[in-house]
């Protein structure tokens, strides 16, 4: 095959651009809500995020003005627990990770050497659903309605009992809203890192950041799912007053702290990472030289993210489970320092090697080492159970993951921030402004939380909104808020410094830090394209090694010069070695992410003001116009001369092979699915071993054969599926529809016989957590049946206009894999909830 | 072994599917057949905790030193070697360490 990326002739770069804004250009005026452009999506994630940011900032600074002295009556008791529990859901779904996410949606296709993430449409959609989810959120505040059961929700206080009114539903539905934008940006990054990178550039030679995003946009990928699933069966206990975590109906609320917290602490790593990333990419910049001990540090990485998610029980110390269950942990706890050792180790070495050049991107970075040694060294302390159980829910841990977060998350991010703000726009901020945010920042935040730990080990507990005077404890508390307001200040004048920059920052030169990374060849502001042409890459230091790369990008001499066919595309590769497959065909501008997203919060609405026909109505038309947003995608009928004009030689537009970045992301869609069902089928494990008198009866309410029988109708649509899939890479299509219309019919009649099981069995959720736990299991099945039956439809629907054939084979093996999950989850829960209690069961 | 990017993920993966049923077995043995709280870290059960991890953490360590004796050709396989003998490494410590407080530690109080 020819060499896809070989040297083309130079062309004037003003003509190229003119072409290429043509295509990727993006509208202006109410047309700019349908862009897709993965530079302005992510551009939105980072200012909302921002917003959000302030809001919960000010959120915390009402917190420290209530504590200043004791006694204080600026807030009562039922505010206090609204702002604090807003204040810490708001940081850390609202800004942590999506202004993270924001920030990789940006920088990963630039520096990966792509025009586009794998998604575009995708990552609108995921901010759309952000935005609303965040609005809805927040207007709880306004309405005097936000939660107040803490952030992470704990039952029985967040169950209808002590929590009535809608607080509790605005956080379970909001969030599970807000989470969809997560996992969607989440699948979207780790498509766009395996699939869509320039030509050569192997595994072994990503940006230490795309490194860091890749693992972390897999644990987000695993460990959102409990959450989503722990919030779904909570705010069915809470609605529909189904019985997952009530002990008199056999629940356990323990199952929640499992479920919140198998989220949660990789949650900590999922902020952390990215940041980490950040650090690697900067260090090396201004040091000068190369990380040190690259691979050391992406095996660190990879260790980081396994490993974090063996240490929730760390959380739950105080709740009594056996001391060798919490010394695993505690031991787990303490192995995950080392990884991160190891990385500090690597910056140390790459700072003391290199020749720094002090700037305000590495003020940020000092003080982010500063901080998150000190946050982790008490993480530490925090792993040994009887130093646990003594500080447990007192003011220490509060300044201990305030050290983690803000020393681990926020300093990063604002150093990545001030590093990358020229080619955010081209220009340059204010040194003297900078440096006083970062003082006052630095100073204040240590002020504040270093007095905390204080404050903590005198016994003071978390969450009370004021306190006697005599307890001593009125001195820190007065410290940490007369500097918790220093650090506003800092704050407000980084602020200040970033809105002035637009306006009065000097312009900046062509790579202003003499980076190496790719990013800065796409132009300072990018144009929306990235690359005029995509370059072959075979470095780490790709602006270090080939400092005309800018150049010859942007006069078309390398992969994929020309536009004016008219498509959006981008070299898809190998996921490890960098070698070119296929030319990835992209979306363009669309307004179905728009609508989708807005359908799905009136859903969110509908379902909080218990509009529950209503609720079904936009269900139904937000399936609507998401099937026929499905319609647009792949191939299109009558295309295939067209398609491939301008094409290297020897490659074909992804949907005319079986190898497109769709099957990816169908198959991590799937990884999500199957944690998500895992946690379900732990549940059902836990109450079954946990709840006195928890044992299923022998015989099952489900009998011991309906669900063999639906798994066999699974499988048979599953056949019908694989022998279409088989004969399209036989090279035939005849009789493909006949196989997916019957693919289908089995799918029907499978959710037929689920949905008969849902009625006939003697199911009581109301009053039986285990009911609870079949009945939701039998919805779970029944959703991915019909699913996969309509989806199947579809496909033979296509089929019949052309545009899924023997040209074009590539989508019936995406859906082939939603087969798959359906037959295995179906036979599964035969397995766990028919068979075994058969063998274990209790016998009356 | 031949280098391949799925060591990156094998060794861990496998570690997390050992620490999940380490800590899930110990739960459901504790619910059904608990061993007398008088015998202390001297049970059946801990046992079986210890000889889990010890085959578990020698797998690991088999599959580091097959990893680290790799023939790789050229950088990429030299780095996924070489990244495998690491992270297979850091599987066997991890298993090690945390099964080790059952060496001490009564099993279900």
């Amino acid at each position: 095959m020819t060499e896809p990326t070989a040297t083309a002739p130079p062309r004037d770069a003003a003509e190229l651009h003119a072409e290429f804004e043509a295509v990727w250009g993006n509208p202006k005026g109410w047309r700019a809500l349908s862009v897709v452009n993965h530079t302005s999506i992510a551009n939105r994630f980072m200012v909302t995020g921002a917003v959000f940011f302030v809001i919960a900032g000010l959120l915390g600074m009402l917190i420290r003005a209530q504590l200043a002295q004791p006694g204080q009556g600026f807030m009562g008791a039922e505010a206090y627990n609204q702002v604090f529990t807003m204040h810490g859901t708001m940081m850390m779904f609202l800004f942590a990770v999506p202004i993270q996410q924001g920030l990789a949606a940006y920088l990963l296709p630039k520096m990966l050497g792509a025009r586009d993430l794998a998604f575009p449409r995708l990552g609108a959609f995921g901010y759309w659903c952000y935005l609303f989810g965040g609005l809805i959120f927040t207007s709880s505040l306004l309405l005097g309605l936000a939660p107040n059961a803490g952030w992470f929700m704990y039952t029985p206080l967040s169950s209808n009992t002590y929590s009535p009114g809608m607080g509790a539903d605005f956080w379970l539905l909001g969030i599970t809203f807000i989470e969809i934008a997560t996992m969607a940006a989440a699948i979207d990054i780790v498509v766009s890192i395996l699939r869509t990178r320039a030509a050569g550039m192997g595994l072994h030679q990503l940006p230490i950041f795309a490194w860091a995003m890749l693992i972390t946009s897999m644990m987000v990928i695993v460990g959102f799912p409990p959450l989503i699933l722990g919030s779904m069966l909570l705010e069915l206990e809470r609605s529909a007053g189904w019985a997952f975590f009530d002990p008199t109906r056999g629940g356990d609320p323990i199952l929640w702290q499992h479920l919140f917290w198998l989220f949660g602490h990789p949650e900590v790593y999922i902020i952390f990472l990215p940041a980490a990333g950040v650090v690697s990419t900067l260090v090396a910049v201004y040091a000068r030289r190369p990380l040190v001990g690259y691979r050391w540090v992406v095996v660190s990485m990879i260790g980081t993210g396994f490993i974090s998610f063996g240490l929730w029980v760390h959380h739950m110390f105080a709740v009594g489970i056996p001391a060798l269950s919490q010394a695993f942990f505690s031991m787990a706890s303490m192995l995950v320092a080392i990884p991160t050792g190891i990385q500090l180790f690597a910056w140390i070495a790459t700072l003391w090697t290199g020749r720094p050049v002090w700037s305000v991107p590495m003020l940020w970075i000092a003080g982010f080492l500063v901080i998150f040694v000190a946050g982790g060294l008490t993480g530490v302390m925090l792993a040994f159970v009887p130093f646990n159980w003594q500080v447990h829910d007192t003011h220490f841990v509060v300044a201990h993951f305030h050290y983690v977060l803000i020393g681990g998350m926020l300093f990063p991010l604002i150093a990545g921030i001030y590093h990358w703000l020229p080619h955010f726009s081209g220009r340059l901020p204010s040194e003297r402004l900078s440096k006083v945010g970062f003082w006052l920042t630095f100073i204040g935040f240590n002020g504040t939380f270093l007095v905390m730990h204080w404050t903590g080990l005198l016994g003071m507990p978390r969450r009370v909104y004021t306190y006697d005077a005599g307890l001593g404890w009125d001195l820190p508390n007065l410290v940490s808020s007369i500097f918790s307001f220093v650090m506003a200040f800092g704050i407000a004048t980084l602020l200040l410094d970033l809105v002035l920059h637009w306006r009065h920052g000097r312009q900046a030169p062509f790579n202003p830090w003499q980076a190496d990374t790719l990013e800065w060849a796409s132009g300072t502001p990018p144009r929306a394209y990235n690359f005029a042409s995509l370059p072959r890459i075979s470095t780490r230091h790709p602006l270090w090694d080939m400092p005309d790369l800018a150049e010859t990008i942007a006069t078309g001499q390398h992969a994929l010069p020309h536009a004016a066919h008219g498509r959006r595309e981008t070299l898809g590769v190998d996921p490890v070695s960098g070698r070119v497959r296929e030319v990835i065909l992209l979306p363009g501008n669309s307004w179905w992410p728009l609508l989708a997203g807005g359908l799905l919060a009136l859903l969110c609405i509908a379902l909080l003001l218990k509009l529950y026909a209503g609720a079904v109505v936009v269900a139904l038309l937000a399936v609507g116009v998401l099937l026929r947003w499905s319609w647009e995608n792949g191939a299109r009928p009558g295309a295939g001369a067209d398609s491939t004009r301008d094409l290297p030689q020897g490659l074909k537009l992804h949907p005319h092979t079986f190898d497109g970045p769709g099957l990816w992301g169908m198959g991590l869609t799937m990884l999500a699915d199957a944690a998500l069902y895992a946690s379900l089928l732990f549940g059902w494990l836990y109450l079954w071993t946990v709840v006195p008198d928890g044992q299923p009866a022998a015989a099952s309410p489900l009998g011991t054969w309906p669900l063999a029988a639906v798994t066999g109708l699974f499988g048979a649509g599953l056949w019908l599926m694989q022998s279409a899939v088989r004969r399209l890479r036989a090279g035939g299509d005849t009789g493909l529809h006949m196989r997916l219309w019957g693919a289908a019919a089995f799918g029907v009649a499978g959710c037929g016989g689920l949905l008969w099981l849902l009625l006939t069995a003697d199911l009581q959720p109301e009053l039986r957590a285990q009911d609870s736990v079949l009945s939701f299991t039998l919805l779970f099945l029944l959703l991915h049946g019909a699913l996969a039956a309509v989806l199947s439809a579809l496909q033979a629907l296509r089929v019949h206009h052309g545009r899924v054939g023997f040209q074009a084979p590539y989508e019936p093996g995406v859906v082939a894999m939603l087969w798959q999950f359906c037959v295995l989850a179906t036979g599964l829960a035969w397995a766990l909830m028919a068979l075994l209690p058969m063998a274990f069961g209790a016998v009356p | 072994m031949k280098p391949h990017a799925w060591h990156l993920v094998i060794g861990l993966t496998l570690w997390l599917a050992w620490f999940c049923a380490t800590y899930g077995g110990l739960a459901v043995a504790c619910a059904v057949v608990p061993p007398l709280p008088a015998q202390g870290a001297w049970t059946w059960l801990n046992a079986s905790v210890l000889l889990l991890a010890a085959v578990v953490t020698a797998a690991f360590g088999v599959a580091a030193w097959a990893s680290a004796r790799a023939q790789a050709a050229g950088e990429r396989q030299r780095f996924m070697a070489r990244a495998g003998t690491a992270l297979y490494a850091t599987a066997a410590l991890s298993t090690a360490v945390v099964a080790l407080p059952a060496v001490l530690l009564a099993p279900c109080i």
